[in-house]
């Protein structure tokens, strides 16, 4: 078509005048020449203004919601609801002893059962402070209490110390296993009113000498072999509510690390004192010597009360609340974003009893294990709790994040697993709360909101 | 050659240089999104031009050069005397704005190459080419409010939903043109469309409670296509030296069976695992629909250095599916473009002249009533182009730059109205290759 005599969409045939011109002309060939000099200053123009038109034109970006309304043809995020319609509640008793804290007294909760706890406590026999303990020589008990009160908060309490009634190991006490009390033979008694929180009450001179018989034994025996024989033979000390006290108060038997109670900046935990009174005239009086407790716990029991206000309540040792959500497959599909497990705390129990004090559960945590443990309450006594949740107050529930447990159930368990709830921490305090039952308004149903992003 | 190979070399590394560049910037500031309407079904129509034609922004259906591949219409490719190559760039800028809020956004993309070959020269040739036919790119943001936990007094969360769509359709095409008599000749285009849509969704919310994983939604598939050229011309019509050309092509519609994924990387077990979200959904599977498209246009040189076209689009839209979003095929109309333009050439002037007649000059405008309607209101563009084109004399070698500026949309019905503006630039080769040259 234009190859021969139809230049106008073609131009002229630079393939074959170039060729003819380039080869026998050397003047059409400098002219070429200058034409190559001239295109590369095109290619670099060409490219100059590309380069400049480019860094003009895009510093930058704004993106902004614009039609916003015309693309959208539903909600951008969405969440459904499961309601935990199954549940357990497993019934097992935690740890009372080597805790943080250490029970002792009685009350007759009305909500949540009569309860008397003895501490027993049992004192170090390491040589480091004091050498011998001779028969003159006195020992008190000093208690350092906590803050908290369960039960009248108002009422002085009143104790008896005895001997215990057989060997113990505060490893192993656990909540409702009693502890025998040999009560033939008093060591003291003492009382304390509710806003004292030291009290240093001398011990009988009879337990004494028979703790002196384990202290001073055979200096040939290793320190282990003594505190083996020790363990083993010494019963220690238990102190007693007496019958009419109204209140369990909490003495501080492990440093905390955060707590400063004395203007050394020591913390002050219950302990023994050791005071000599056969003092050598070259020595200074530098005051009681301190004896650390060896080992310490609570023999607790509780009595359980009528259900009136249901079953759905937990105690931090000794009631769990075990579920497993029955989560639709459809949720699968879902971009999820959040998962929130909600129990709403139910105060009304706890106000119908006013005159009675009790400490706040503010906190529930959740664990999460591959198996069904044998013992539960020694699985979450020692491993980490997988959730955690502090109350919120606007809305006097808990909400518990437990998205990872969303996922985990929906794309990596071919097992369901359970989550097990318990509210605050095995540490000798007693904590008890009743949670809204799944027969409860839906606002107040334990349920898990699943929150996801629209596609 | 060799220098003119060396330039080019230059000349494209600077491009790759500059897009890499853009690219490189905070995720928030790139310059990969392009216009809002993109983001509706599974993009925009890319309007891919000629090279020749790409100065009056055109397809060039009827409008042959014998020194740049024509991509509009498969009959041009039996014309052709040279090898020839072409690859083009183009930069867009859409700055956006509806009833409450505006957006920027910039857009550099390889607007396709082509290599033509003829096997017998003006009469059989082939084409081998790589071309977007619908393209989404775009960047959009969602914000809003929602009630966390309902009847639990709890403050709203607030949210910004992030999505950078991009991708499109592109084709992949090897066919031949024919010429068997004077003035007319045929092509074919037989095709691969490949569908590739990926969406990169980023979530964030005011509480650190909620998840602001990104998750990715792709689309991808493809299918087979074909495509018809005819183009025919006359010389002397009505002055001597005139010559009037007509040129037409066709596009079946292609309908592409493709799946459609949401994944996200997720911490399952203290692992990270890949999650389809939708794997056993039965709408992972859809069809996506291209319409069939005609295109015919006439050209009307007055002289070897004026030009005058004026062309024609029409894709019926309104077949055109989308199941993976009936609510956004919904929007789906027939489209129509119209362009008329005009073109310059003082270059082919056996003399010389000044500084400026080294150059093509082109001018045209194009109308679009779109191919969507939403709330009754078409997405209609209107755009105003300006080229310029550098031209060898010696050699077969040249350079299309063209600038477009114009208004999409419409800001009525709360909707979205854009200026756009940009440019394009179209490096094309043409060479005498597969003969041995008889002088050096």
């Amino acid at each position: 078509m234009y190859r021969k005599n139809l230049p106008i969409t073609t131009g002229r045939f630079p393939a074959k005048t170039n060729r003819f011109n380039c080869s026998q002309n050397n003047s059409i060939f400098s002219e070429g020449t200058q034409f190559y000099a001239n295109k590369g200053r095109r290619f670099s123009i060409a490219a100059f203004l590309l380069l400049i038109t480019a860094f003009l034109s895009t510093a930058c970006e704004t993106p902004g919601s614009v039609g916003d309304d015309i693309v959208e043809d539903e909600e951008d995020v969405a969440s459904e609801t499961i309601y935990l319609n199954d549940y357990n509640i497993i019934q097992e008793n935690s740890f009372s002893g080597r805790l943080t804290y250490t029970a002792v007294g009685s009350h007759d909760d009305p909500v949540y059962g009569a309860m008397n706890s003895v501490a027993l406590l049992k004192p170090s026999i390491s040589i480091s402070d004091v050498d011998t303990i001779r028969e003159d020589d006195s020992m008190s008990l000093r208690l350092i209490f906590n803050g908290t009160i369960y039960g009248d908060s108002l009422a002085s309490s009143s104790y008896e110390i005895y001997e215990a009634g057989k060997i113990w190991r505060g490893a192993s006490l656990r909540i409702n296993n009693e502890i025998p009390v040999d009560m033939a033979g008093k060591v003291a008694d003492f009382q304390v009113p509710a806003s004292q929180d030291t009290v240093v009450v001398e011990l009988d001179q009879a337990w004494i000498d028979k703790y002196a018989g384990f202290y001073n034994s055979d200096p040939d025996l290793s320190s282990a072999e003594r505190d083996s024989v020790y363990i083993q033979n010494f019963p220690g000390l238990a102190i007693v509510p007496s019958e009419n006290n109204q209140n369990i108060r909490f003495l501080k038997t492990q440093t905390l690390g955060d707590d400063t109670d004395n203007e050394d900046g020591e913390e002050l935990i219950t302990s023994f004192l050791f005071e000599s009174n056969t003092q050598e005239d070259d020595e200074e009086n530098t005051g009681p010597e301190i004896i650390s407790l060896r080992d310490w716990g609570a023999s607790f029991t509780r009595e359980e009360v009528s259900d009136d206000f249901g079953n759905f309540y937990l105690h931090n040792s000794e009631r769990v609340l075990k579920f497993q959500p029955n989560l639709p497959e459809d949720l699968g599909s879902k971009n999820i974003v959040n998962a929130q497990l909600i129990l709403s705390k139910n105060t009304d129990p706890q106000k119908s009893t006013p005159s009675v004090a009790r400490p706040n559960t503010n906190f529930i945590r959740a664990h999460v294990f591959e198996e069904d443990p044998f013992d539960v309450m020694a699985e979450i006594f020692t491993t980490q709790p997988s959730f955690a949740a502090s109350l919120n107050d606007t809305s006097d529930a808990f909400l518990m994040d437990v998205t990872q447990f969303v996922l985990n159930d929906l794309y990596g368990n071919a097992n369901k697993q359970s989550i097990y709830i318990t509210i605050q921490s095995v540490n000798g305090l007693i904590y008890s709360t009743y949670l809204y039952d799944p027969n409860s308004d839906d606002i107040r149903k334990p349920r898990i909101v699943i929150t996801y992003v629209e596609e | 050659m060799l220098k003119r190979s060396i330039s080019l070399v230059f000349v494209l590394f600077l491009i790759a240089s500059t897009t890499n560049w853009l690219y490189a910037q905070d995720d928030d500031t790139t310059a990969k999104s392009g216009s809002f309407y993109s983001s509706i079904g599974f993009g925009v129509p890319a309007d891919v031009h000629s090279a020749a034609t790409m100065g009056i922004g055109l397809p060039g259906v009827s409008t042959y050069n014998g020194f740049s591949p024509n991509i509009a219409n498969p009959a041009h490719w039996g014309l052709i005397n040279f090898t020839q190559g072409n690859i083009a760039i183009g930069l867009n800028t859409f700055e956006s704005v509806d009833n409450s809020t505006s957006a920027r956004n910039t857009i550099v993309n390889i607007d396709g190459f082509q290599f033509a070959l003829p096997l017998l020269r003006n009469k059989l040739g082939v084409s081998l080419s790589f071309t977007p036919i619908v393209r989404t790119d775009f960047k959009r943001r969602e914000n809003g409010f929602f009630n966390s936990l309902p009847g639990l007094n709890q403050d709203n969360v607030q949210y910004v939903i992030t999505t950078q769509g991009t991708g499109g359709v592109n084709r992949f095409e090897l066919g031949f043109g024919y010429q068997p008599f004077e003035n007319i000749s045929f092509g074919y285009g037989f095709s691969a469309n490949l569908l590739s849509i990926n969406n990169d969704v980023t979530p964030l919310f005011s509480n650190p409670q909620y998840s602001s994983t990104p998750y990715e939604i792709g689309i991808e598939g493809y299918e087979f296509g074909h495509r018809f050229g005819f183009f025919a011309y006359k010389a002397n019509l009505l002055r001597q030296g005139d010559q009037l050309s007509f040129g037409t092509a066709v596009t079946l519609p292609v309908t592409i069976e493709a799946e459609r994924s949401l994944s996200a990387f997720r911490s399952i077990n203290q692992q990270r695992q890949l999650i389809e979200f939708n794997e056993n959904n039965a709408d992972r599977n859809g069809n996506v629909t291209l319409p069939l498209e005609f295109n015919t246009g006439l050209t009307y040189n007055l002289s070897r250095f004026t030009n005058v076209v004026a062309e024609l689009q029409l894709q019926q839209w309104s077949n055109a599916e989308f199941s993976f979003n009936t609510t956004q095929q919904e929007y789906f109309k027939n489209r129509m473009r119209m362009g008329l333009g005009a073109q310059f050439h003082p270059y082919r002037a056996n003399q010389r002249g000044g500084f400026f007649s080294n150059f093509k000059y082109s001018l045209g405008t194009t109308y679009d009533n779109g191919h969507l309607s939403i709330q009754d209101q078409d997405i209609e563009t209107v755009l105003f182009h300006a080229g310029l084109g550098l031209v060898s004399r010696t050699s077969r070698s040249s350079i299309d730059l063209s600038f477009h500026y114009g208004i999409r949309g419409t800001e009525s019905s709360n909707l979205v109205k854009e200026n756009i503006w940009g440019f394009k630039l179209s490096l094309n080769l043409a060479e005498l290759m597969f003969i041995q040259q008889r002088f050096q």
